[in-house]
């Protein structure tokens, strides 16, 4: 074998290690699946609670609905990050974008309910807003065709919440969003994600 | 005497099982030994025996934890690695723009 040969040979290999390695790190999907129930369960409150005119502590509700939720979030993480077989800089990326995503919807939805900085009417389509840039960046960043199209459906979903942000179905309107565009999403990537693992455990 | 220059090579680097780690750990932040084993198509041993040569050498850091007291070996490539992963490949490329 020539020289040259033995080189490209070489480079080819190398190739393929890479292009393989980065290829088997997949998103299991669990942030998105228990966000979305946790909102979803939120949003069904809060809308049995306005029409049915029970008003009853609806705040208090959803701060522990968001405890829960960040309690979830740090204590998973933290171990996942920790037991993952690899880590890659992508997945850093992805993980930081969630990180801000998830601090600004919650600031949002507070300052908008608490303090009164937001009107209230504008909470769903100003988180629809976040949600789907941090899909089309975690979708770019993972080449996640999944993930773009969750953030398509946040985009066309963020103008028909801002069309029907002075009515009550936008509450319902949000509930389904979430339901098509984190939980479906979320198991989706939960399913492929088992697919993987049990290649990868064979 | 032959054209390829070995003596320019990373001979460290210049073996098929070690060429191929490092080219798993370039490609990623960290990644535990099973995860390079199954990439690298090897076994426990052998793979211990070059991870420890690069070690050695300074291109990787290896370091072990307990994850719910299952022991978890995770490797990461280092600065010099890298220089001298990137200076191999360069090496390789010359060699085709003959």
């Amino acid at each position: 074998m020539s020289d040259e040969q033995q080189a490209l040979d070489e480079l080819v290999f190398i190739r393929k290690v890479i292009v393989d390695s980065r290829k088997s790190l997949g998103d299991n999907g669990m942030g998105y699946i228990v966000w979305g129930v946790i909102v979803v369960l939120g949003l069904i409150y809060t809308y049995l609670n306005i029409s049915l005119k029970w008003y009853f502590h609806i705040n208090i509700f959803w701060t522990l609905l968001m405890a829960a939720g960040w309690l979830w979030s740090i204590t998973y993480f933290k171990g996942r990050i920790r037991s993952l077989k690899v880590s890659t800089f992508a997945g850093r990326i992805i993980g930081s974008i969630w990180l801000s995503a998830g601090v600004g919807m919650t600031m949002v939805a507070f300052l908008a309910t608490f303090i009164g900085g937001v009107s209230g009417d504008y909470v769903s389509p100003f988180i629809a807003i976040i949600l789907m840039m941090a899909y089309y960046i975690s979708g770019v960043v993972s080449g996640s065709k999944i993930l773009k199209l969750a953030a398509l459906g946040w985009f066309f979903g963020a103008i028909i919440l801002f069309i029907f942000s002075h009515q009550i179905i936008n509450i319902l309107l949000m509930a389904i969003l979430m339901i098509c565009f984190q939980l479906i999403p979320g198991l989706i990537l939960n399913i492929q994600y088992k697919k993987e693992m049990a290649k990868y455990n064979a | 005497m032959p054209e390829f220059d070995y003596q320019a090579i990373d001979e460290l680097i210049h073996s098929r099982i070690r060429t191929a780690i490092m080219a798993v750990l370039i490609s990623v932040e960290r990644a535990d030994f099973n995860f390079i084993k199954e990439k690298v198509n090897t076994t426990d041993g052998n793979l211990s025996v070059h991870l420890k040569k690069l070690e050695d050498a300074g291109y990787l850091e290896i370091s072990k934890e307990f994850i719910d007291r299952k022991p978890k070996t995770n490797c990461r490539i280092t600065e010099k690695g890298t220089r001298a992963f990137d200076a191999y490949i360069r090496h390789l490329e010359s060699l085709l723009m003959k």
